[in-house]
């Protein structure tokens, strides 16, 4: 991470009011790729992040100077988006296109293991045509794959921040990354 | 000073602000994604729109309009109105807030609590306590946050509990571990692994006992004295006499300072050194008050001796004189950072190799006793005195540095830990009663020296000579050179109450504590002949010298029996003095008698023929505690303290003693390391939790402050851009430098 995110706690804890700005400034182009991978439309991924940079300003309000200066603002954020974009996904009842989840699917069979050099080279080819399909995923997966291979968060951050086991983490982004190879599959499949 | 603090700051924003505007304009998603340019813009806007009607409310004191805007449709609208009700003070009505505890959106129900949790004693405490079970993990981050700042109203349990789910979201945890070290430092002890780390005890701190200022110190001083009448009694088998002597005057103070219920409570585990000092801080109260201010000197010599420092030992620990009780549940850290590797030692008798780089365990191993100073790192060996206590033995273990494979032993028959000095392949360590040359690759003797009395700190070796002091108990002490090579005597410099030597440029320096005739002495290191002496007759006690650029520092301090318990502070941090050249390569470390009841001032004494270049006297009220002091590029950097809470530091100008600036911080230092401008200091984890502090050398301005569990007691190790610490807590933390953030943390094993 560069050196002078870290400075911003510090700023922050010191004038909020001066310095949220530039927090923003600083962190809205992720917040916004995340929130557009996760819901696949720019509307709604820009009502994401102003909803979340509100939330963060409030909680800024709420937090002794202490604790603003420990936050790892980039996770925090993180964390923020995904508290808003699950409560967003709740009152649009914005459904995610099923993929195939049925009970007898091989995918979930898929034991916790990280993902194999070749699949990730396979991976970073398709990259792009991916991402697009990252809000297509259920959401347990779509937010986990979109943390670990697009915002670089690793296993255990991401853990922290969705405040579930490293495992769990590890297998869903798994089951994700497996879901978007065979949809991207498929669609090519039929394309022929 | 303040003009100056005030342009530090603009230009610091200044430059802050630039980096953060590049920063912003090359931060984006990497894949050329770009948020739409009315993101930032429309929040500002939504955040003004709620500010102007929240605040229009507000300054037609109308309240009726902040609680409309409690009605209204846009969440954030609501939470501002939340917000500015809070700040009402006396007029701020419980009612709508504790409605707004049920808000269907959480950054609401976030703002009424805390809203509510500043309403003192109109606050609801169930109905907040009962927040930290709010389904959203921002609510109950910012509950267990709020409790924290109650102090000791805020109920220990719930936040407990938090802390040991470990369903809990670790923010939470987090939130709930900050808040029982504001609110409750004293149950917060290192215990369980990772972030849950508390006892249950209703133990309070020191700090925290209410009344007139002297009864808080004798209650304090009361409260110090248990552990050492415990360790006392465990050690009573030994040899030292003059303890169970001094142990008579202290149940006299004991009886006599009216706080009979601190005696039925046992005193919270406190880790070593800390304990030695404040044990230190009783015996010397005691006396004082008995007048019997020559017999405690050689106590206070022999509970705490001095060590010398070696420009060729770093990281050389302060003193051989630490003891280890079984019954402390103190979780200390002993560090040392040597070619990118970390090595700690641990109460828990184990040795852990850390690479700095990511906190990753290289290896770890474990003796039969407590390591209770760093680990000294030579060539490939790590060396690890370790020391048990009703034992009396202490032994010094060599393992490789590699893969910490034992290489050798040494065994000392003494409860006393001895750390040793290494020059040249040859490892140096005093003994109860000498001191034993071995040979670094396999530990067999070279020779030993017997010396009259105890010997005190470690050896220092210079040019070829190893300098050993010793002292008799209410007798003489006593500096002996000796051949390096074969432990011939040189020659030997007799005085009362020697303290260990700095030895410059070809001369030995001593301070010489004596009651009624205290100084500083020049010797030629070659046979020691005199060259010069000070005399500071006033003085009752003297800190070892710290010689730097033809100039001798040293403190001295005049006791003054009515001041003794005159302030509320009565914290006692030993009296060090050191100094670090400004590469950090070669820190020189002495480490003085403490000091209680006194004026301490800094004598500044010119090394060619010891004339007084100035002398420094510090304000009546700031005569309690002892001092650290360091010597850094000219500036001398002294601590007093003035009441609980409140410490001064001082930068003095070196070549005329002037003050330059005075900063005042709140807790008690503990360590403190001077570097590339910066001023890191570490606190006494059992007034605020630990925490280490970075001020600005050239204003004394804080920079940053972190927690860091635990009083760190060994001097914080600066290495590139970070900082490393071994702290109380039984943790090994590294900092960034610059700003204070985690970069990594490794919890020792604290289950025993």
């Amino acid at each position: 991470m560069n050196q002078r995110h870290l400075e911003l706690p510090e700023l922050l804890a010191t004038d909020l009011d001066c310095y949220f700005e530039q927090l923003m400034l600083v962190y809205q182009h992720r917040l916004y790729a995340f929130a557009l991978r996760q819901v696949g439309n720019a509307q709604d991924a820009e009502d994401i992040v102003q909803e979340t940079f509100l939330h963060a300003h409030h909680a800024l309000k709420n937090y002794p100077a202490s604790r603003i200066r420990t936050l790892q603002l980039r996770q925090w954020l993180y964390k923020i988006t995904v508290n808003v974009f699950r409560n967003h996904t709740r009152r649009s009842e914005l459904q995610a296109i099923p993929l195939d989840m049925s009970e007898d699917s091989q995918l979930l069979e898929i034991d916790d293991q990280s993902v194999e050099p070749e699949m990730e080279v396979y991976w970073r080819e398709w990259r792009r045509e991916l991402e697009a399909r990252v809000a297509t995923l259920p959401q347990p997966y779509g937010v986990a794959v979109n943390l670990h291979y697009f915002e670089d968060l690793s296993y255990r951050e991401i853990a922290e921040l969705l405040n579930q086991p490293v495992g769990t983490v590890k297998a869903n982004v798994h089951r994700g990354i497996q879901l978007l190879r065979r949809a991207l599959e498929t669609s090519k499949n039929e394309t022929r | 000073m303040k003009r100056d603090e005030a342009m530090d700051h603009n230009d610091n924003e200044q430059r802050l602000m630039t980096d953060i505007d590049s920063l912003a304009q090359q931060s984006h998603s990497r894949d050329g994604v770009y948020a739409p340019a009315s993101l930032v813009p429309a929040v500002l806007s939504r955040l003004q729109v709620a500010n102007a009607a929240v605040q229009s409310g507000m300054q037609a004191e109308q309240l009726d309009r902040l609680l409309t805007a409690l009605e209204d449709s846009d969440w954030h609208v609501r939470a501002t109105a939340v917000r500015a009700l809070g700040e009402l003070g006396e007029r701020t009505p419980v009612e709508p807030l504790v409605a707004a505890l049920n808000d269907e959106d959480a950054s609401v129900r976030a703002a009424a609590v805390r809203a509510l949790g500043k309403l003192g004693e109109r606050a609801p405490v169930d109905r907040l306590v009962a927040t930290l079970h709010d389904p959203e993990w921002a609510v109950r981050e910012i509950a267990a946050l709020t409790l924290g700042e109650w102090g000791e109203r805020a109920p220990a349990g719930p936040l407990l509990d938090i802390l040991h789910s470990e369903d809990e979201d670790p923010y939470v945890r987090e939130a709930a571990k900050m808040a029982l070290q504001q609110a409750h430092p004293a149950v917060f002890s290192p215990l369980a692994p990772d972030a849950v780390m508390i006892e249950r005890t209703t133990d309070h701190h020191p700090g925290e006992t209410g009344g007139h200022p002297r009864e808080r110190a004798r209650s304090y001083l009361t409260k110090l004295i248990v552990p050492f009448k415990s360790l006392s009694g465990r050690s009573a088998a030994g040899k030292n006499g003059q303890e169970q002597d001094s142990i008579i005057e202290i149940a006299a103070l004991d009886a006599g300072a009216g706080s009979g219920s601190a005696q039925q409570q046992p005193v919270p585990a406190r880790p070593r050194r800390h304990l030695a000092l404040r044990i230190g801080e009783g015996v010397l109260a005691a006396l004082l008050i008995a007048g019997l201010a020559l017999s405690w000197l050689a106590l206070a010599h022999r509970l705490h001796p001095s060590s010398p420092g070696s420009s060729s030992h770093p990281r050389q620990a302060p003193t051989a004189g630490f003891t280890v009780s079984p019954s402390w549940t103190g979780h200390d850290v002993s560090l040392t950072v040597v070619d990118g590797v970390a090595y700690a030692g641990t109460l828990g008798k184990e040795v852990y190799a850390l690479r700095i780089s990511d906190g990753s365990l290289l290896w770890r191993y474990n003796t039969d006793a407590s390591v209770g100073e760093p680990p000294l790192v030579v060539n490939g060996i790590v060396y690890v005195s370790t020391a048990n206590l009703g034992q009396g033995s202490s032994s010094i273990y060599a393992l490789r540095a590699g893969d910490g494979t034992l290489l050798w032993r040494y065994n000392i028959s003494s409860s006393y830990g001895y750390t040793p000095t290494v020059v040249d392949g040859v490892v140096y360590v005093n003994s109860p009663d000498g001191i034993v040359a071995l040979r670094a690759s396999n530990g067999k003797p070279l020779w030993r020296y017997t010396t009259q009395g105890y010997t005190v700190g470690s050896p220092l070796v210079v040019n070829g000579v190893v300098y050993v002091s010793a002292t008799v108990d209410q007798g003489p002490g006593s500096v002996y050179a000796l051949k390096a090579s074969d432990g011939s005597l040189l020659w030997r410099y007799t005085a009362k109450y020697l303290y260990t030597p700095a030895v410059v440029n070809g001369v030995v320096y001593l301070s010489e504590g004596d009651v009624s005739e205290g100084g500083i002495v020049a010797l030629q290191a070659t046979n020691g002949t005199v060259l010069w002496r000070y005399a500071l007759a006033s003085t009752d006690f003297l800190s070892p010298p710290t010689v730097l650029d033809g100039i001798v520092y040293t403190i001295g301090t005049k006791f003054s029996p009515e001041t003794a318990f005159a302030s509320s502070g009565s914290y006692l941090i030993q009296t060090a003095v050191r100094t670090v050249p400004s590469k950090q390569k070669t820190p020189f470390w002495e480490q003085a008698p403490f000091k209680f009841g006194g004026i301490p001032s800094v004598y500044a004494l010119r090394t060619s023929d010891g004339a007084l270049l100035w002398h420094y006297m510090a304000n009546k009220g700031e005569d309690i505690s002892g001092s650290l002091l360091w010597v850094v590029n000219g500036v001398i950097y002294i601590v007093t303290n003035v009441d609980v809470g409140k410490n001064y530091i001082y930068a003095l100008r070196g070549s005329d003693g002037s003050v330059l600036w005075r900063y005042t911080i709140e807790y008690t230092p503990s360590s403190a390391l001077v570097a590339n401008g910066v001023i890191y200091i570490g606190s006494d984890g059992w007034t605020e939790g630990g925490t280490i502090s970075a001020l600005r050398v050239s204003n004394g301005s804080l920079l940053w402050r972190s927690p860091i569990y635990g009083t760190v007691f060994n001097t914080p190790i600066l290495v590139g851009e970070s900082l490393y610490v071994g702290t109380g807590g039984g943790f090994v933390f590294a900092l960034q430098a610059s700003n204070g953030s985690l970069l990594w943390r490794y919890l020792t094993d604290v289950s025993g």
